[in-house]
C-alpha cells in the first residue's frame, strides 16, 4: 500500500468536508429552478468554475491517459479539436444562448415547444439511454485508478466504487444544483491542485528525452502524426469535431450549466472561456499516459499504466492530496451527471407520459429517487461491463447515439424554419441507429458479413451516426411540408 | 529531436499553461460569485418570510 496516515488525513478531511458542504448546500433550494438550474442565477468564474469541473473527472484523466499510452502524441489533436468546438459554442452561442433565453432545464423541452409532446418523449428516451450507458463506465475507472494510486489492487475495487457513488447520490439527491455548484467549485480548486502535483511529480521523475523515445520507438511517425495513425485519420477528426460541438451544445450535464447562468451572455462567455481549459483537460491526462509508457514500457495494462505511475512517483502527503484532488473532479462529474439524467428521465419521460404535469415537489422527489437508482445501476454496470478498444471510443459513440439526433433536431429547430415532426423523429431515430449498431455487434465482428462489419469501425459508425441525422432531419421535413407543417415555437422566440 | 514532437510539446506547454491560469483566476473570483450566489439565495428568502409575516397579521 502506497498510502500514508497524512494522505489517509488529507483524504477523509477533504471527503467528510465536501458531503458536509454538499448537504448545508440543500437549505437554497426553494422551488425547481433552484433544484435543477441554481435558480438561473450562475456568474461568469463560478460558471467556469462548475463547467470545467463538470468536464473533468478521474474518467477523464483515464481515457485520454489510456489513449496516450497506446498511441503517443498524435492523439493531443483531440484536444485542439475540443478546444475549437466548444470556443465555437461560446463565440457564437450557437444553440446555448437561444436556449438560455427560452429557460428551458432539459434540452428535450425544447422539442415539445418547437415540435411536439411525443418527440420530446423520445428525445428525453434516447437521451436518458445515451447518458446512463455513457456514464456506465465512469465509476469503475474511477476505482481502477484509485486501487492503483493508492496501491489497494484490483480486489478493493468493488468496495472503493460502493463508497464512491453513496457518498455522491446522498449530497446530489438532497441539494440538487445548488450543492452541485458549492461543490463542483471546491472540487474544481482540489482538482486543478491535483493535477499540478501530478504533472509536477512525474515531470521530476520521467525525463522528456525518454519519453520522446519511447513514443518514437514505439509508434513511429503514427505517435506523432494523427493523419498516419491507423486509430485516427481524417474520418477520426472530422467527427470528434462535430461531435465536440453538438456535445458542448447540448450534453445535458454541461449544457444545464449554461441554461443556469444569469443570462445569454454570461451563457457564451462560460463556454468561451471555459474551451480555453480544453486543450490542457486533454492533453495533460494524455502527457501522463505517455510518460507512463516511457517508465513501465509498452508491456503495462494501457489502463493502469498511469494510476501506477502516479502511485510510484508522487510523494507521501501529495498523494493524499493527489487522490483528493482526483476524488474532487470524479464527484463533480458525478453529481452533475446523476442531476441531468434524473432530471430528464422525471421531466421528458415520466411526466410526458401523463396527461397533467408533476407539481414542483412531486417532481424534485421522483428525481431524487431516479438519481440514486441510476447510482445503483452505474455499480452493478460498473462491475461487469467489458469495455470495447479503448473507453474514449465508448464515451463518444454512447454520446453519439443521442447528440448526432440532438444535434439535427435542435440546431435545425432553431435555425430551419422547414424543420417538422417528421425531420425531427428521423433524426433522433437516425442518429442513434449507427452507434446502436456498433454496440451491439463490435463483440461478433469478426463472424459478421462485409456490409455489417462496417459498423464495427468506430470512426465510420460515429460519423456515420451524424450523416444519418442530418439526412433524417432534411429529407423528412422537406417530403412532409404540406402533411406534417412546420410550427413556430411556443412561448418564446427561435433565434436571437 | 523529430519535428512533430516539438510542435507537439509547444503544443502542450502552453495549453497546460492557459489551463492552470484560467484555474487560478476562476479559483479567486469564482468564490467572490459564490458568496454572491449564496448571498442573494438568502436575500430571496427574507422578503418572502416578511411577506408570508405580513399576510399572517393581515389574516388574523
Amino acid at each position: 500500500m502506497t498510502f500514508s496516515i497524512i494522505d489517509w488525513i488529507i483524504l477523509v478531511a477533504y471527503l467528510a468536508f465536501t458531503v458536509g458542504v454538499g448537504l448545508w448546500a440543500k437549505r437554497y433550494v426553494e422551488d425547481l429552478s433552484g433544484y435543477m438550474v441554481a435558480g438561473r442565477r450562475i456568474k461568469l468564474s463560478l460558471g467556469i468554475a462548475t463547467f470545467a469541473a463538470t468536464e473533468i473527472g478521474t474518467i477523464t484523466f483515464m481515457y485520454f491517459s489510456e489513449l496516450g499510452y497506446v498511441s503517443g502524441f498524435s492523439c493531443f489533436i483531440i484536444g485542439i479539436l475540443a478546444l475549437l468546438a466548444y470556443m465555437f459554442v461560446g463565440k457564437t452561442g450557437f444553440i446555448i444562448a437561444p436556449l438560455r433565453r427560452l429557460e428551458v432545464m432539459t434540452i428535450p423541452e425544447f422539442y415539445e415547444l418547437r415540435y411536439s409532446r411525443n418527440v420530446r418523449l423520445l428525445g428525453g428516451i434516447i437521451l436518458f439511454l445515451g447518458g446512463v450507458l455513457n456514464m456506465g463506465i465512469f465509476l469503475k475507472f474511477d476505482g481502477i485508478f484509485l486501487s492503483e494510486v493508492m496501491g489497494f489492487g484490483s480486489d478493493a475495487l468493488a468496495l472503493i466504487m460502493t463508497l464512491m457513488i453513496v457518498i455522491v447520490v446522498l449530497y446530489t439527491i438532497l441539494g440538487g444544483m445548488f450543492s452541485v455548484v458549492v461543490t463542483d467549485y471546491m472540487q474544481f480548486v482540489v482538482l486543478s491542485l491535483g493535477i499540478f502535483v501530478a504533472l509536477i511529480a512525474v515531470l521530476l521523475h520521467v525525463d522528456l528525452s525518454s519519453i520522446f523515445d519511447a513514443v518514437i520507438n514505439q509508434y513511429g511517425e503514427a505517435g506523432v502524426n494523427p493523419l498516419v495513425n491507423p486509430r485516427f485519420g481524417w474520418m477520426f477528426i472530422v467527427w470528434i469535431l462535430i461531435s465536440n460541438i453538438a456535445a458542448g451544445a447540448l450534453w445535458q450535464p454541461g449544457t444545464s450549466k449554461a441554461l443556469a447562468s444569469e443570462n445569454p451572455q454570461v451563457a457564451r462567455k462560460v463556454f468561451f472561456y471555459t474551451s480555453l481549459t480544453f486543450a490542457g483537460r486533454a492533453m495533460i491526462p494524455m502527457f501522463l499516459g505517455v510518460a507512463a509508457l516511457a517508465y513501465f514500457g509498452p508491456n503495462e495494462s494501457p489502463t493502469a499504466a498511469m494510476p501506477k505511475l502516479l502511485g510510484v512517483v508522487t510523494p507521501r502527503g501529495f498523494l493524499g492530496l493527489l487522490v483528493a484532488g482526483m476524488l474532487a473532479a470524479s464527484m463533480s462529474t458525478y453529481s452533475a451527471y446523476l442531476l441531468a439524467w434524473s432530471s430528464v428521465i422525471t421531466r421528458d419521460v415520466i411526466a410526458c407520459l401523463r396527461p397533467n404535469d408533476f407539481d414542483e415537489r412531486r417532481t424534485i422527489f421522483i428525481t431524487r429517487i431516479f438519481a440514486g437508482l441510476i447510482g445503483l445501476f452505474l455499480l452493478i454496470f460498473g462491475l461487469w461491463y467489458k469495455i470495447p478498444d479503448t473507453a474514449f471510443q465508448y464515451l463518444f459513440i454512447t454520446g453519439a447515439m443521442y447528440t448526432a439526433g440532438a444535434l439535427g433536431c435542435v440546431a435545425a429547430g432553431l435555425y430551419w424554419s422547414k424543420a417538422n415532426n417528421v425531420g425531427a423523429y428521423s433524426a433522433l431515430g437516425l442518429g442513434a441507429l449507427a452507434p446502436l449498431l456498433f454496440l451491439l455487434l463490435e463483440k461478433s465482428r469478426e463472424t459478421l458479413p462485409t456490409w455489417l462489419a462496417i459498423f464495427t469501425d468506430v470512426n465510420v459508425s460515429g460519423l456515420l451516426s451524424f450523416v444519418l441525422a442530418a439526412a433524417g432531419m432534411y429529407f423528412g421535413s422537406i417530403l412532409t411540408q404540406r402533411s406534417s407543417p412546420p410550427r413556430p415555437i411556443v412561448g418564446g422566440e427561435i433565434n436571437e | 529531436m523529430n519535428n512533430g514532437v516539438i510542435i507537439w510539446l509547444i503544443i502542450f506547454a502552453l495549453a497546460a499553461a492557459c489551463f492552470f491560469v484560467i484555474a487560478v483566476i476562476v479559483s479567486i473570483k469564482g468564490f467572490a460569485d459564490l458568496q454572491d450566489l449564496l448571498q442573494h439565495s438568502k436575500h430571496r428568502d427574507k422578503p418572502d418570510a416578511k411577506l408570508q409575516e405580513d399576510s399572517e397579521k393581515v389574516s388574523e
